[in-house]
């Protein structure tokens, strides 16, 4: 048992340590640097760029660069970000708890909102309200995040004016109780527009997965004993349903974290994704690595959680390891 | 008798399927007395487990009860019931238990729970309702109720999930308790242990019991009445005894005549001989030294209880698993091109490939194997091409005669595998296997999940192929077929042979005592022999850590069994001429 953990982590350590150094290698091979001419930068010279190539060590060979870039990880500097003038790691740190808000909110509603609704389908499997909600969650599983973070901000935030736009909370906005409504206000749809796809995928999963469990013989057994319908549903069906949707949570986190660069875009959400974005377009490669590692980790962790709550639900698996 | 001295009555119940044209079940009539014992038979698809569900009220959602239909369950009208007094009666005054043990238990819920669960559903208490499932776990046999309440459905042998839905379903002690084909999924020993305590329960409660099988001596041997179903209607209903003496053939009084396989050494003309046959997955040793020999039409039957090792020595012998240790080889016609004897473990890919066609394997459900979109003939002609036997048409025509002789007519030869019953590919699985004529043919379980004309098909095909030189191997649970395919048989017990000789005395009248034990389980219908079953008591332990000495010991019921038993293993030893068994308290015949 002791040796299969330890084997994970490693495993896990791996996959780290690998999408670090394929995003290091991808992002170097691009043309262009840091220091490349930018029109709206009128203080750049070649000669100025040329001095800080040096500085930096964008001079060296991407070998070179490599090992710096690893050694210096290790010792737990992620370096200089110079689109943002600050170590990244600051500048991650400023990010991660908005990005962590929303991904944590968008996820807690997809899975609320997808086992509920998929449990439900999958029990009452023939009535016509069923039909039409699986309809909608095949469209909402159909349609990218985008769009519908599109449609909610034409909607109810630019047409209607229910909800606010853009950013975290209102500027120079009321503290206190009112202003932890003003974040959950802020937040709404930002958080709807990435959990909603995500439900529909958990709805989905949960639903067949239901259908299935419901002809099961163990749940014909537990019908037999006379129990009544709601505690089969909670007490069988339910808990062996659930299998599935676990198995693919850990997936879940990562889709939930690439949804976040749009939709922080689309919303202004001071967070990683947006944070990346304009890293990218700025070459700012210390930056981008710094958050690509982040992520990578928060994935590795989601992973580890999702096999946790599987073996909770698997007696069996708990045995094997 | 009349609906009121009966504690089940049922009249004109009609089930019908909307989208089959054929009810499930029509113009059904009967009533229980209470504590009495029926059983219900009839072929699979017959309809017993619609009615079983019927009585429960557990229809599966294609199926409805026709409106004029009747159960009474005592003074309740259970037809014109609403769902919260059919939900008060399941579980309390009428309960069942179900074919799969490892199905029917929620393998996310601790036992005890499950057990108990059918008491806190009516109201009982949940301390009230640990204790009785206590109670119950210990009654129905759980040495450590408290242990088997925590434990999971994984963690329990078969016969002991079989005990757990038992003690759930006698938990309430219900007026009526329906045990559907409860222990098909069983190995014959541990099959008469739980039917004995079916019946125990039984007379202690003064339960009704309603015992659904397709076995009908099983059934005439526990049950007063019997009613027999035909598609789907009730076509006889009579005294056990009668309804035995109507139906059942007594097909194996005499055991298959032919030469008979025990030897020390290998006949020179062996076509098969195994040696010393070793076989490890992990840390469980599944076979621990198996030796036999097979000459052309010859047949060896391998019997013994579910995990003994024997589909490991099929698959070893054919090398779909990797042998630690032993020696196997193959002596194919010699005209077929090969030069002698083949040793077996030793062949590389190519060479192996070749030598597959003579020795040829049907596993343990083979029907499931198949490709599921190629037809039955495609699939059958597919075997002769591999094999340059025959190609386009000739590969064709040979598989449809084939088929048909086992019963799968043109029509059913052209549809896609996906498309056929389990018993209808398993007969395209053996018609596969026989039609490259292999020099051996070896069957895993070839009769299971068969009904019983299909039965006697197939057993007529694999004895025309022996008469015609195919050398056989049959390892089945189904002793009577054995009895008739095999004129040899070897009984197999954690890995090992503990006897081996003719049929007619080792599945007839065996000596060691665990053979002795598994012959005596086979129901034969007569309630004499069924008083005179050796029930074996304890688990089958597990191939992971076997017993020392004997490895039969812990359970075995000789008198004289003492020390030297868990000390020391007994070898395999001729006991009389080609007969061999092993056990210290068999008398040896006199040295020469
Ligand atoms: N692939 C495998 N990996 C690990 N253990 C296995 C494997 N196959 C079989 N075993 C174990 O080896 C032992 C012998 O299994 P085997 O399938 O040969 O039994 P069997 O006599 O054919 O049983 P049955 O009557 O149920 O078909 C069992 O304990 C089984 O659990
Ligand atoms: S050797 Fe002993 S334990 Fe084994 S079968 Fe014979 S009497 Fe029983
Ligand atoms: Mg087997």
């Amino acid at each position: 048992m002791r040796g299969n953990q330890l084997r994970r982590i490693g495993d896990a350590a791996l996959l780290v340590a690998l999408v670090v150094a394929t995003c290091f290698i991808l992002i170097r091979l691009a043309p262009g640097d840091p220091f490349y001419p930018r029109l709206d930068d009128p203080a750049w010279t070649p000669e100025r760029a040329a001095t800080q190539r040096v500085a930096f060590g964008y001079d060296k060979p991407i070998r070179i660069q490599f090992v710096y870039y690893v050694s210096r990880t290790f010792r737990g500097d992620l370096g200089w970000s110079h689109s943002r003038n600050q170590p990244v790691a600051e500048a991650l740190a400023s990010a991660l708890p908005a990005t962590g808000l929303l991904v944590v909110t968008a996820l807690g509603i997809a899975f609320a909102v997808g086992i509920l609704v998929g449990a439900w389908q999958g029990w009452r499997r023939d009535s016509p309200l069923v039909r039409a909600s699986d309809r909608v969650s095949l469209v909402l599983l159909s349609v990218p995040e985008f769009l519908i973070a599109v449609f909610a901000l034409m909607g109810p935030a630019l047409a209607w004016r229910w909800f606010p736009t853009a950013g975290m909370r209102t500027p120079y906005g009321p503290e206190g109780v009112l202003g932890l409504l003003d974040r959950l206000h802020h937040l709404a749809l930002p958080a709807l527009a990435l959990g909603l796809p995500i439900a529909a995928v958990v709805a989905r999963l949960q639903a067949s997965a239901m259908r299935e469990v419901r002809d099961a013989e163990f749940v014909r057994a537990a019908r037999s004993r006379g129990l009544l319908d709601g505690l089969v549903l909670r007490r069988h069906a339910l808990r062996n349903a659930l299998i599935p949707v676990l198995t693919y949570a850990g997936l879940q986190l990562s889709t939930a974290l690439s949804g976040a660069v749009i939709v922080e875009r689309l919303f202004s959400w001071p967070g990683m994704g947006r944070l990346i974005v304009d890293a990218v377009g700025a070459r700012d490669y210390p930056l981008v690595a710094g958050g690509v590692l982040v992520a990578a980790l928060c994935t590795v962790v989601g992973t580890m959680l999702a096999d946790l709550a599987l073996r909770w639900a698997t007696p069996r698996l708990r045995a094997r390891a | 008798m009349t609906v009121t001295d009966s504690i089940l009555s049922v009249r004109a119940l009609d089930v019908t399927r909307p989208r089959s044209a054929q009810p499930a079940l029509q113009g059904v009539t009967f009533a229980v007395a209470p504590g009495e014992r029926i059983g219900i038979v009839g072929h699979s698809g017959a309809g017993k487990s619609t009615l079983a569900s019927a009585l429960l009220g557990l229809l599966p959602r294609d199926a409805t009860l026709d409106p004029a239909s009747e159960i009474h369950l005592g003074d309740t009208a259970l037809h014109r019931a609403d769902a919260e007094t059919w939900r008060r009666a399941r579980g309390a005054r009428i309960a069942l238990v179900m074919q799969e043990p490892m199905l029917a238990l929620n393998p996310a819920m601790r036992i005890g729970a499950q057990v108990a669960e059918a008491a806190t559903a009516h109201g009982i208490a949940r301390d009230e309702a640990d204790a009785r499932m206590l109670e119950m776990l210990a009654k129905v046999g759980f040495g450590d109720p408290r242990a088997a309440a925590r434990a999971y459905a994984h963690e329990l042998s078969g016969g002991m999930r079989q005990r757990a839905l038992i003690a759930a379903a006698m938990l309430m002690r219900p007026a009526v308790l329906i045990a559907d084909e409860p222990t098909t999924a069983l190995d014959p020993t541990i099959q008469a242990q739980v039917l004995d305590l079916l019946g125990a329960l039984r007379d202690e409660v003064g339960t009704a019991l309603l015992l659904i099988s397709h076995d009908l001596p099983l059934v005439a041997e526990r049950c007063d009445r019997v009613l027999r179903l035909e598609h789907g209607r009730l076509v006889e209903d009579d005294h056990a005894d009668r309804v035995l003496a109507r139906h059942h053939i007594r097909d194996y009084p005499t055991p298959s005549s032919g030469p008979v396989v025990p030897r020390a050494a290998a006949p020179p003309s062996a076509v098969l001989s195994v040696q010393d046959l070793v076989v490890r997955y992990g840390d469980v040793e599944a076979v621990r030294g198996v030796s036999f020999q097979l000459a052309r039409g010859e047949a060896l039957g391998i019997v013994g209880e579910s995990g003994c090792g024997k589909s490991s020595v099929a698959h070893a012998v054919t090398r779909l698993v990797a042998v630690a240790s032993g020696r196997v080889t193959l002596t194919p016609p010699t005209a077929s091109g090969h030069a002698g004897t083949l040793d077996l473990l030793a062949l590389s890919r190519e060479p192996l490939r070749r030598a597959r066609r003579h020795i040829q394997l049907i596993p343990q459900d083979a029907g499931a194997s198949l490709t599921p979109h190629l037809t039955a003939e495609a699939l059958v002609a597919e075997g002769l091409e591999v094999h340059g036997l025959a190609q386009g048409a000739t590969a064709l025509a040979r598989a449809r005669s084939l088929l048909a002789e086992l019963g799968i007519g043109a029509d059913l030869a052209r549809r896609q595998a996906q498309q056929l019953s389990t018993g209808e590919r398993q007969r395209v699985a053996i018609a596969r296997a026989i039609a490259v004529e292999p020099a051996v043919l070896i069957c895993d379980e070839p009769l299971a999940a068969v009904d019983e004309a299909t039965r006697e098909r197939i057993i007529e095909a694999l004895e025309t192929r022996r008469r015609g030189g195919i050398a056989l191997v049959i390892i089945s649970h189904d002793l009577p077929a054995v009895r008739r395919l095999a004129p040899s048989a070897m009984v197999m017990y954690l890995g090992r042979v503990v006897e081996h000789g003719a049929t007619a005395e080792v599945l007839v009248a065996p000596q060691m005592p665990y053979a002795q034990a598994l012959v005596s389980a086979i129901p034969t219908g007569d309630r004499e022999s069924s008083r005179r079953r050796i029930v074996l008591h304890g688990e089958v332990p597990s191939p992971a850590a076997p017993p020392s000495g004997c490895a039969f010991h812990p359970r075995c019921p000789h008198p004289q069994k003492d020390d030297r038993c868990s000390r020391e293993r007994p070898a395999l030893v001729p006991i009389a001429p080609d007969h061999l068994a092993a056990c210290w308290k068999l008398p040896l015949p006199p040295s020469r």
